[in-house]
């Protein structure tokens, strides 16, 4: 006996035809995830099973075609072949129409079977529909099967049929069962199955079943406790009487959290007509080993055919230890790591307005879906051919680390529109301590790695904190792996020390050097845990940007709290005046502090420096820095100056703020450089100042602001071979005691001027670099955009939290700063994220920074303008703007003129644009004022049929045509209808 | 009337033209003159010559005067033109009364950027010009001073428009009067003058040039209106850059066309002349217009009213019509109709596809604006000239021939994006 042992097979790469009706695939599954212990064994489709014992059996597959011949319908048909003979137990269906790009189903089975030691499984699909338009694929990195063995010394029930039941529109009891095999602590009379002690149970239910009629016809089948429904416990099968797809199938499952005495029966309902559910279907009831840990979350409101993580209305049932999560949210949490059964349901029980929809559920882990753990049914909306639709699943997560949260995400795959979950379930069981086979025994955590979870590409002692990382190191690892389920390339690092709550490593980045990658520590009893982390990328602080640069300058004050030149000698306080100080305001990204200036005496000045003022040899030179001003100076004043009288360089500010750089050599040459913006109080901005002598760069002296050149000056291009020794003070602030000549001293048209010190001024990250220049990229991305301050931050996380937090911003203006809108590293990788109606002052330089090096897309909805020139990837990552414009179909009563609540449009992309002809575009039903939008990804003008009916309730109206273009802006078209009644 | 009586006409107590002198037009308060030179031709209207000042040290002294700096005054306005031959490297006077801490004084440095400031020892008020000056380009600069018995507020004007970027932001001086102050000047200051209250050296413009400037004292004709400072100070004074000169209607349009498409940064592009014995005048204009420029289109008559439509991509939209006349400037529009069967989705040949003006636009009501029958593919179209809004009341019907189709209807208004719908016809047989 081995219980708690599994095996995970999933297919990566299959794309194997599901045959037309008559011929069976049976499935290949050519990637083995986890082989736990010694459950089953597999070879060539076929699986063997070791023991003989109870197994829970979980598999799924999803089937593709791209085929799109309307009236076109494809049944699927999953079952678990036991020794050659197909079981009722996990029988399973998928439904495909095609129409509404409904082009995918998901065929998803969960069953207790009690194998006999050397039995053989095989996973088989086959179709059951008669139609032989197209082909129905495999999608590949989509299904598996996963197999459990259980122990056969827990309570176990399993009740089969009789004979048929015919299930109808009006709900039933089952009750023609036999005990196939009943254990202690069940007993059953007629359909009521009476349990004895209270406790967490497993229920699955299998049945086959078939139609005879040609409706739409969806039966349902569903648990009560007592006389009321128990949420979300319920399965569904679909079918149709046209293209032979009259056979249905459903297997579903769920922990139920039992009281004691509690009687539990089986109701059936229908909604269009009569099903007949196949004698033989079972009902499979099992005790939960002692001490085990679970959460069940239950839904009676929510969409679900929505790209998202699911949210759960309650929290019915909870073991905290194992597990933390909070009723109206998304996640159940793991806290301790674990190996996961997960179990889903997720149901609506009356009309929802969306046509051939097919919803998704996957379970995710932090974000990432599992990639073998999927479930899906197709809805057909309309009060005579369909109401009910849920789609069951379940799951066996391997692995699972402490902290991870755990989610069902689901996708739409066919029409969007709401559908509204009335019934839902997902309960996760953690199997860790039930079985004695699992080395979850000391599970670690991390707390912290370096600070900020970003590293260099070759950093040595980093620090990672947590817990449980055990007092040596024995067989433990630090690593960095690509991928968070601890797949891809994997980078052993070099551990300087190990203690059990933090290690110290230096990095060795190899194949995972500038990434985003997540970085695992594991112990040497076998426990992993990992954090999301940034290797050589944003990582670097602002300063260790600066240090990067090539080629590298002579002297870098950052005034953080310190007169330091970080990489020369000069001290910037050598000499000073007034009462400098630095206080807790930060300018640039990442800072603590600037340096402040507030009177207009003050000053600071390190001592002549021979590669800075008291050369004679400099063809060029270059001074950069960030600067903030308080309020508009009346005064004119000196910001930043080196030299006085008539030779120096200088950065003068006045006449409103307005920012002008001077470079004067008295017997040379003199040169200004303007700005076309004035300064904006309590605003940062990055000033770049290159002067370039005669026979470099043509000897035009340049100036950048935020990165971008500028556009007017005076005096260009510098007509001498270099600039001369001008010895007067290095300063920050006017030094005071010489003045400043303003004007060519070659000539009369110019003066000397007492100027003051800008009140108030804030400095950071000053460089000074002779006789070399950096290229604009460098200034604008190296030291502009790394170091601008944003005014909101969109922290790095899953695609859906990133999502939730843009949406906060929603109908903002930004206003005038440096950048507005930060979007950190997305656990997903490339990612998207939707701006709705956010706008920017035009003197905003940086409209987003994207900090990751993977792809974000920005689609841009609801009057969202972003200018490109103004989104910032300096860390190499790349940004795809799309345009969302709207779509607007207004649909009114041609005599009356009132709008037409409840009409269908039904837009579709016409031949001459971008989309596949026949691309459902808009489809949904007319608000109260008449009117239905949506938003289309708009790269060129499409144009778009299609057509407006009401046909079904209240008013009647003919069929209406509707033809327009979507243009970049958008389409805003009407319809006018006339009655038909 | 001649600019220099609408100068007058607002009440100043000194109007120097300095058209050959410095000499006052109005009182008696002449000019002392340092090395100006009068050759240069006048940079506004009603002078053949301006004064010019082409070293550091030239200026034009004004004797101390009650009305302008020996008094303390609760309101004052200063206003004329003036022109810069280059980018001004040191800060330069424009026009200054007083010293470095009681002043009033109009600056320019650092790339030519403009700065209205006024001090005394209880405020130091600053205004910044929205641009900076363009060399060899005529600018009409005001200034006005009313403290909390009045105004409480600080005007700048730049031809004719307020500037609002100030320090600080309200421009309000408060209680205190302007105190009095050293003599007036324009160019180079003869005493020791300051910017933000901090004494800075100031020079003459090299080369600087002023025509028309005048002076209001402690009285209510002080407290201009921005009315007054657009229309008679500065459209009145500006000098165009092209006339389009009086003829009938078809040679003016064809000088008109003859003038660049493309019209530089000047106080006012292109003038256009009154039409003999044509009250009502409309030219079409294909001309796009430097976005610094003050006027694009000057109406010169003193009654009649000129129209300009823009076409093919004409972007006039500043007209200016200062003597007595009337500017409509309009854009040309093709209106689009395209009428489709309801049920077909095709085209209606043959439909008529017309609107008229409703009440509360320009037109007259029942101004017939298309009249118009739909082509092949079921597309009528039509002309319109926009200026505003126009509500209208629009029908499309084909009732005499088969196919019929039931009457159906164009909403308006016709508003400055160009009509273009697409109309849904049902079948009425």
């Amino acid at each position: 006996m081995s219980a708690g042992d599994f095996l995970i097979l999933r297919n990566d790469s299959s794309v194997a035809t599901l045959p037309n009706a008559g011929s069976n695939l049976d499935a290949l599954w050519d990637t083995e995830v986890i082989d736990e212990g010694s459950a089953a064994t597999y070879s060539a489709g076929t699986f063997t099973f070791t023991n003989t014992a109870p197994y829970l059996i979980i598999y799924s597959e999803r089937f593709d075609t791209s085929d799109t011949t309307n009236n076109e319908r494809i049944e699927g048909q999953g079952r678990l072949r036991v020794n050659g003979v197909d079981l009722i137990e996990g029988a399973c269906e998928g439904y495909i129409r095609k129409s509404s790009g409904d082009q995918d189903m998901i065929i998803s089975g969960v069953a207790i079977y009690n194998a006999t030691a050397t039995d053989t499984l095989v996973t088989r699909f086959y179709r059951g529909d008669d139609s032989t338009s197209g082909t129905v694929l495999r999608v590949p990195d989509f299904g598996g099967v996963q197999i459990i063995e259980l122990d056969a010394a827990d309570d176990y029930a399993r009740y089969s049929t009789t004979s048929t039941n015919s299930i109808t529109s009006t709900e039933a009891s089952i009750t023609n069962w036999t005990n196939a095999q009943q254990e202690t602590g069940f007993s059953r009379t007629s359909g009521a199955v009476t349990i004895t002690t209270a406790g967490r149970y497993l229920m699955t239910f299998s049945s086959t079943s078939s139609e005879t009629g040609s409706s739409r016809i969806g039966g349902t089948v569903f648990l009560e406790r007592g006389t009321s429904e128990v949420t979300g416990v319920r399965g569904y099968t679909h079918m149709r009487g046209a293209d032979g797809t009259k056979n249905g199938a459903l297997s579903f499952a769920a922990i139920v959290d039992v009281s004691a005495s509690d009687v539990f029966t089986l109701r059936t309902d229908a909604d269009n007509g009569a099903v007949t559910l196949d004698s033989g279907s079972v009902w499979q009831w099992w005790k939960l080993p002692a001490g085990n840990e679970t959460a069940i979350m239950e839904a009676t409101t929510g969409n679900m055919n929505i790209t998202a993580d699911f949210v759960w209305d309650t929290l019915p049932h909870i073991d905290t230890g194992g597990f933390t999560a909070t009723a109206g949210t998304a996640n159940i949490d793991v806290d301790q790591g674990c190996h996961l059964l997960a179990f889903w349901n997720q149901g609506k029980k009356v009309i929802d307005s969306v046509q051939r929809a097919t919803p998704m559920g996957q379970v995710a882990l932090n974000g990432v879906a599992v990639n073998y753990s999927a479930s899906s049914s197709y809805h057909r909306n309309s009060s005579s051919i369909g109401t009910f639709m849920v789609h069951s699943g379940a799951a066996l997560l391997q692995n699972v680390p402490a902290g991870t949260e755990v989610t069902l995400k689901n996708t739409l795959l066919a029409a969007s529109g709401t559908l509204d979950v009335e019934s839902g379930h997902f309960s996760l069981l953690n199997l860790e301590g039930l079985y004695t086979t699992y080395t979850y025994s000391f599970p670690v955590t991390i707390t912290d790695v370096d600070t900020d979870e970003a590293i260099l590409n070759s950093q040595t002692n980093v620090i990672i904190t947590g817990t449980e990382f055990e007092a040596v190191q024995g067989t433990g690892l630090v690593e960095l792996v690509e991928n968070s389920n601890y797949t891809g390339t994997k980078v052993t690092q070099t551990i300087d020390s190990w203690a059990d709550t933090s290690i110290q490593f230096d990095t060795v980045a190899g194949a995972l050097a500038d990434t985003n990658c997540f970085l695992f520590v594991t112990n040497d009893t076998g426990g992993r845990e990992f954090i999301a982390i940034s290797v050589g990328l944003p990582p670097e602080t602002y300063q260790e940007a600066q240090e990067a640069l090539s080629p590298a300058f002579q002297h870098y004050w950052t005034f953080q709290n310190t007169y330091a030149d970080e990489v020369g000698t000069a001290t910037a306080n050598n000499g000073s005046g007034g009462s400098p100080s630095f206080p807790a305001t930060p300018i640039v990204k990442g800072d603590t502090h600037s340096l402040l200036l507030n009177a207009t005496t003050e000053y600071i000045s390190p001592a002549d420096q021979s590669d800075m003022n008291t050369s004679s040899s400099a063809t060029r030179r270059m001074m950069s820095g960030w600067i903030m001003l308080d309020s508009i100076v009346q005064a004119v004043s000196v910001v930043w100056e080196e030299g006085a009288q008539v030779n120096n360089y200088a950065w003068l500010i006045g006449f409103g703020n307005s920012l002008m750089l001077q470079f004067a050599d008295d017997g040379g040459d003199y040169v200004q450089v303007y700005f076309p913006v004035t300064l904006t109080p309590n605003r940062p901005y990055h000033v770049y100042m290159e002067f370039n002598a005669s026979g470099q760069n043509g000897g035009v002296c340049r100036g950048l602001l935020d990165g971008i050149p500028n556009v007017l000056s005076n005096g260009n291009p510098w007509e001498v071979a270099n600039f001369p020794s001008h010895s007067g003070n290095i300063s920050w602030g006017h030094e005071g005691t010489e003045n400043l000549q303003v004007g060519d001293s070659r000539g009369v048209d110019n003066v000397d001027i007492a100027f003051a010190t800008p009140v108030a001024c804030h400095y950071a990250h000053f460089i000074s670099l002779q006789n070399n220049e950096y290229s604009t990229t460098q200034i604008r991305e190296e030291m502009f955009e790394k170091g601008a301050l944003a005014t909101a931050t969109i922290t790095g996380g899953t695609e859906a939290a990133m999502q939730a937090l843009m949406d906060a911003e929603a109908d903002t203006l930004f206003p005038d700063y440096p950048c507005s809108i930060e979007v950190g590293v997305c656990t997903a990788g490339s990612f998207e994220l939707t701006l709705d109606n956010i706008t920017f002052e035009d003197r905003v330089s940086l409209q987003i920074r994207y900090t990751g090096v993977d792809t974000l897309t920005l689609v841009m909805e609801n009057g969202t303008v972003l200018n490109p020139d103004k989104i910032g990837t300096p860390y190499g990552g790349t940004v795809t703007l799309i345009n969302a414009p709207t779509l607007t179909v207004t649909v009114v009563d041609f005599d009356s003129r009132l709008p037409i609540t409840g009409a269908r449009v039904y837009m579709v992309a016409a031949s001459g644009g971008p989309e596949a002809e026949g691309d459902v575009l808009l489809t949904g039903v007319t608000d109260g004022s008449g009117v239905l939008t949506g938003t289309y990804r708009y790269s060129s003008d499409q144009p778009v049929s299609g057509w407006v009916r009401k046909s079904s309730s209240g008013a009647l109206y003919k069929h209406t045509p509707i033809s327009a273009t979507i243009t970049v802006l958008g389409v805003a078209t009407a319809a006018l209808m006339t009655r038909d009644d | 009337m001649a600019y220099r009586d609408d100068i007058s006409a607002l009440g100043a107590d000194h109007h120097w033209d300095f058209d050959g002198d410095s000499l006052d037009q109005i009182g008696s308060v002449n000019g002392t003159d340092t090395s100006v030179v009068y050759t240069s031709a006048a940079i506004a209207l009603d002078a053949t010559n301006c004064v010019e000042t082409n070293a550091i040290a030239d200026r034009v002294s004004i004797p101390t005067t009650t009305e302008i700096n020996n008094s303390a005054q609760a309101r004052k306005a200063v206003g004329g033109w003036f022109q810069a031959t280059g980018i001004q490297n040191p800060p330069k006077s424009i026009y200054g009364e007083g010293d470095a801490t009681q002043a009033f004084r109009f600056i320019l440095g650092w790339g030519n950027s403009l700065m209205f400031e006024v001090d005394s020892a209880s405020f130091t008020l600053q205004i910044y010009g929205d641009v900076p000056l363009a060399p060899n380009r005529a600018y009409h600069l005001t200034m006005i001073f009313e403290n909390s018995t009045y105004g409480n507020e600080l005007r700048a004007y730049l031809d004719g428009v307020k500037q609002l970027n100030a320090e600080p932001i309200n421009r309000q001086p408060g209680a205190s009067t302007l105190p009095a102050r050293s003599v007036a000047e324009f160019g180079d200051p003869a005493g020791t003058v300051g910017v933000g209250g901090v004494a800075v050296i100031l020079l003459a413009p090299i080369n600087g040039k002023w025509n028309h400037w005048a002076t209001w004292g402690d009285e209510a004709d002080a407290v201009l209106t921005d009315t007054e400072v657009r229309v008679e100070l500065f459209e009145k004074g500006a000098i165009a850059g092209s006339t389009v000169s009086s003829d009938l209607q078809p040679s003016m349009q064809a000088a008109l066309d003859l003038l660049s498409t493309a019209q530089p940064n000047e106080p006012c592009c292109i003038e256009v002349e009154s039409s003999p014995g044509l009250p009502e005048l409309t030219l079409t204009s294909d001309k796009t217009f430097d976005p610094l420029a003050s006027i694009h289109y000057r109406n010169n008559g003193v009654s009649e009213t000129l129209t300009i439509v823009n076409i093919n991509g004409g972007n006039a939209s500043i007209g200016s019509a200062p003597f007595g006349g009337t500017i409509i400037i309009a854009t040309r529009q093709t209106l689009t109709v395209t009428v489709l069967d309801n049920d077909t989705g095709v085209g209606v040949a043959g439909a008529r596809v017309y609107i008229k003006a409703d009440t509360g636009g320009d037109l007259v009501a029942g101004t017939v604006i298309a009249n118009v029958i739909t082509n092949g593919s079921g597309v009528a179209t039509a002309t319109f000239d926009y200026t505003n809004d126009q509500p209208i009341i629009g029908r499309v019907r084909k009732g005499s021939s088969s196919p019929y189709y039931k009457t159906n209807v164009v909403s308006g208004p016709l508003t400055s994006t160009p009509l273009a719908v697409t109309i849904l016809m049902l079948k009425d047989e």
